[in-house]
């Protein structure tokens, strides 16, 4: 799994390329935490390097999106592709959060 | 894990399964067997035995036929009450969607237990690539 990271429109935007497995998902669980833990509390999330998904990811996502809730902050998706955006509609997550089509959509609202 | 999703995966490769739907295969791999282990298991050391075989039957629709089956303790997965996927960030708890998604994923699901075995059937339908 690897990580790159942009500011945006006081945003701090995310970039994922990997997959959201059982075996990689504690490793995003903790780019996440990391990111918290250095004061950004408004993330945006890019998926559009994510092809697969199970509920381990989904679990990951959740922990992360309790805690940032507890700090006021906020993380929204963008760039659900194939199974990630069915996956997404599938577990009701879809509702759960902010989604957008694009990095620039999610950061200009 | 990774042995079983490239076994099942290289299986449908054969089959010439779309990608697409060998992503939702090998999704439905890794939540059942991850189940097995935690549950049926409980997190011990236990065999797992995965065999695939295709019905072509049908021209245009294949079934991909995969059978799991473990001696962990006797569990229907299935009657697992679904998760509340209505409920927002601060009342939903993690966990509990892994075979959830199973069960909307796969085309066909059938539990039952030989006195011996734990067997779940799966069949994931599909319009092999040309």
């Amino acid at each position: 799994m690897n990580f790159t990271h942009k500011e945006l429109n006081s945003f701090h935007v995310v970039e994922l390329y990997g997959r959201l497995d059982v075996t990689h998902s504690p490793e995003f669980e903790r780019e996440l935490q990391q990111q918290f833990d250095q004061g950004h509390h408004r993330l945006v999330i890019d998926m559009s390097g994510v092809d697969y998904i199970s509920s381990a990811g989904l679990r990951a996502i959740l922990v992360s999106a309790k805690t940032i809730k507890k700090l006021q902050g906020e993380i929204r998706f963008c760039g659900l592709i194939d199974l990630v955006a069915e996956v997404f509609t599938i577990s009701g997550f879809q509702s759960m959060f902010k989604i957008f089509d694009t990095i620039s959509a999610a950061t200009s609202e | 894990m990774g042995v079983l999703q490239e076994f099942v995966c290289a299986q449908a490769k054969k089959a010439r399964m779309p990608g697409a739907t060998a992503m939702r295969l090998e999704l439905i791999v890794e939540e059942l067997a991850l189940n097995i282990m935690n549950y049926g298991y409980e997190s011990l050391p236990g065999k797992i035995t995965l065999s695939c075989k295709i019905d072509s039957t049908d021209l245009q629709q294949k079934k991909f036929l995969l059978e799991i089956r473990d001696k962990g303790v006797p569990f229907n997965p299935l009657i697992k009450p679904d998760a509340d996927t209505s409920l927002d960030v601060e009342s939903r708890e993690p966990g509990g969607l892994g075979i959830f998604l199973t069960k909307q994923i796969a085309d066909e699901l059938k539990y039952h237990h030989d006195g011996t075995s734990n067997i779940l059937l799966v069949s994931i339908h599909f319009t092999a690539d040309p």
